[in-house]
């Protein structure tokens, strides 16, 4: 029995030379910049990789903050596995690799691709997608754009069809800041939602997509949802409706949706209940609305990730016309417990025609 | 120095050693090479953050045992089986011995395999331990001295050696 030469041994392994290899190819490729922003001024990594004004990096942040995470910025402007920075300390940021060109001057342009539904009408309707520059001018190019038709979660049977907007890639310069096309698109006879997106395989996915919560009625047509995102963030999330479900009888139209609420912050937070109103008002084409409903859900956001509390609504089976289902959403959300709350409101509609 | 040249030092200098240690603690060749890489990755990463306030090794250490840490937790790490703990001893004379051995420090629990290889294997001392896994000295010692007693058992009459 001898230790001693099993210890030997033990030290006698050495690294193959493949993973030495790989192990240096890394680091030389790997050349780190360091930076300083403050998180007042940032919201997600993406923008702090442009306030360094980087190229292409990978960020990796320094203790102290909520993540630990790596993320791409791509030249155009396109970047992948955003996570939203909370309040946190400012940050010491690191950006690799090498082949970064640190860029004087503005942040890369961020364009956006947005999608339209006007007057929609039946299984076929023909939306729009804008694809806009925003910031100063710079060239950009990016690949072909995409829309695709999704059946919501809770649909039932899945659907997924995508349309090619465009076959070639989309330049944009200072003198074409902005193009439009338009594309038909249809979804099966079943009654539901889906949802509907631009995209492109450049494009920045955090920005890429519309969203448009379309509730098809049966013979009745597309309608469009309205889903807020409100610029309380950092709060509260986006705020929104969806649509989960339609039930058609010969009496009547139902329709079941969420409003939907939620921010990360929130759940770190000792915030008690929320108080939260919701009205439904129900508007006649331009006529007056009339309040048929209110009332008080009384979400708890504390310890819930997703609020959600569902709704159900009778389509008016008197009426042939467009009916707008209208929310007005109060939150109070006390900012700490001995803090007085604070208020917001949000609204949107909900345009449903009875399908009978 | 910049982080990339750290990072390059001190891999030149103890990259074999870091990679024993990965490797014997996670007894994969293919997670150690991944976890090696990643070592110094994060040591590039985290080289402008460095006080100096220990020796570099010790600080590639702490790194090293994080990242372990953190590959096993990832991973949810299956224990190595024997038919891999014969590709870590070389087929020689004694092979059945040093195999046994291997399984039976493996028996330990991760932090008397990690205090029993830095130090008696690796001859680290126990400041130096007990720095890189951030734990007290006294920690140290007495996780040290209950693994060794746990090996003296096992080897028998030939374990005072240890």
């Amino acid at each position: 029995v001898n230790f001693e030469e099993w210890k030997t041994r033990y030290h006698e392994v050495k690294m193959p030379e493949d993973t030495k290899l790989k192990v240096m190819d890394e680091i030389s490729q790997t050349n780190v910049r360091s930076g300083t922003v403050d998180h007042r001024k940032v919201k997600s990594l993406s923008k702090i990789a442009t306030s360094l004004g980087a190229a292409v990096a990978v960020i990796a942040l320094s203790a102290g903050l909520l993540y630990q995470v790596r993320h791409t910025v791509f030249t155009d402007g396109t970047q992948h596995n955003i996570k939203t920075l909370h309040t946190t300390p400012a940050a010491t940021v690191v950006v690799y690799p090498p082949t970064i060109e640190l860029l004087d001057g503005p942040p890369p342009m961020t364009p956006t691709i947005t999608t339209n539904v006007n007057s929609p009408t039946g299984r076929v309707t023909k939306l729009t997608v804008n694809v806009t520059l925003h910031g100063n001018a710079k060239a950009v190019t990016f690949q072909p754009v995409t829309l695709h038709v999704d059946s919501a979660p809770g649909n039932g049977a899945s659907y997924h069809r995508s349309y090619t907007v465009t076959s070639q890639g989309v330049h944009l310069d200072a003198n074409h800041s902005s193009v439009q096309y338009h594309t038909v698109i249809s979804v099966p006879p079943e009654s539901g939602s889906y949802t509907v997106f631009a995209d492109s395989p450049t494009y920045n996915p955090s920005n890429r997509r519309e969203l448009i919560n379309l509730l098809y009625v049966n013979h009745g047509g597309f309608y469009r949802t309205s889903t807020i995102t409100t610029n309380l963030h950092q709060q509260v999330g986006d705020v929104g409706v969806t649509v989960t479900r339609v039930e058609m009888t010969p009496a009547r139209t139902r329709i079941f949706f969420y409003l939907t609420g939620m921010g990360a912050q929130v759940q770190s937070q000792p915030w008690g209940n929320q108080d939260t109103t919701v009205q439904q008002v129900l508007e006649a084409g331009s006529g007056n609305p009339t309040t048929v409903n209110s009332m008080t859900l009384g979400w708890s956001f504390g310890p819930i990730p997703k609020a959600q509390r569902q709704c159900e609504w009778d389509v008016d089976p008197t009426r042939t016309d467009t009916q707008q289902l209208k929310f007005n959403l109060n939150l109070l959300i006390p900012r700490s417990s001995a803090a007085k709350p604070d208020q917001y409101k949000f609204s949107f509609t909900l345009p449903v025609t009875n399908g009978h | 120095m910049n982080p990339s040249e750290a990072s390059a030092q001190l891999f030149e200098s103890y990259g074999n050693e870091v990679y024993r240690y990965v490797r014997f603690i996670l007894g994969s060749d293919v997670e150690a090479d991944d976890v090696v890489q990643e070592i110094f990755v994060q040591v590039m990463k985290s080289w402008n953050r460095f006080e100096h306030r220990s020796h570099p090794k010790t600080w590639l250490w702490a790194i090293t045992n994080n990242t372990i840490k953190r590959a096993m937790r990832q991973k949810r790490h299956i224990p190595v089986q024997l038919q891999e703990l014969r590709t870590l001893s070389a087929v020689v004379q004694n092979s059945d011995f040093f195999i046994d051995l291997e399984a039976e420090i493996r028996r330990l629990p991760l932090a008397q395999q990690q205090v029993f290889l830095q130090r008696i294997v690796h001859d680290m001392s126990s400041a130096q331990t007990a720095q890189s896994l951030g734990w007290s000295e006294s920690k140290v010692k007495v996780t040290l001295h209950r693994a060794m007693t746990h090996l003296r058992q096992w080897l028998g009459p030939g374990g005072e050696e240890l």
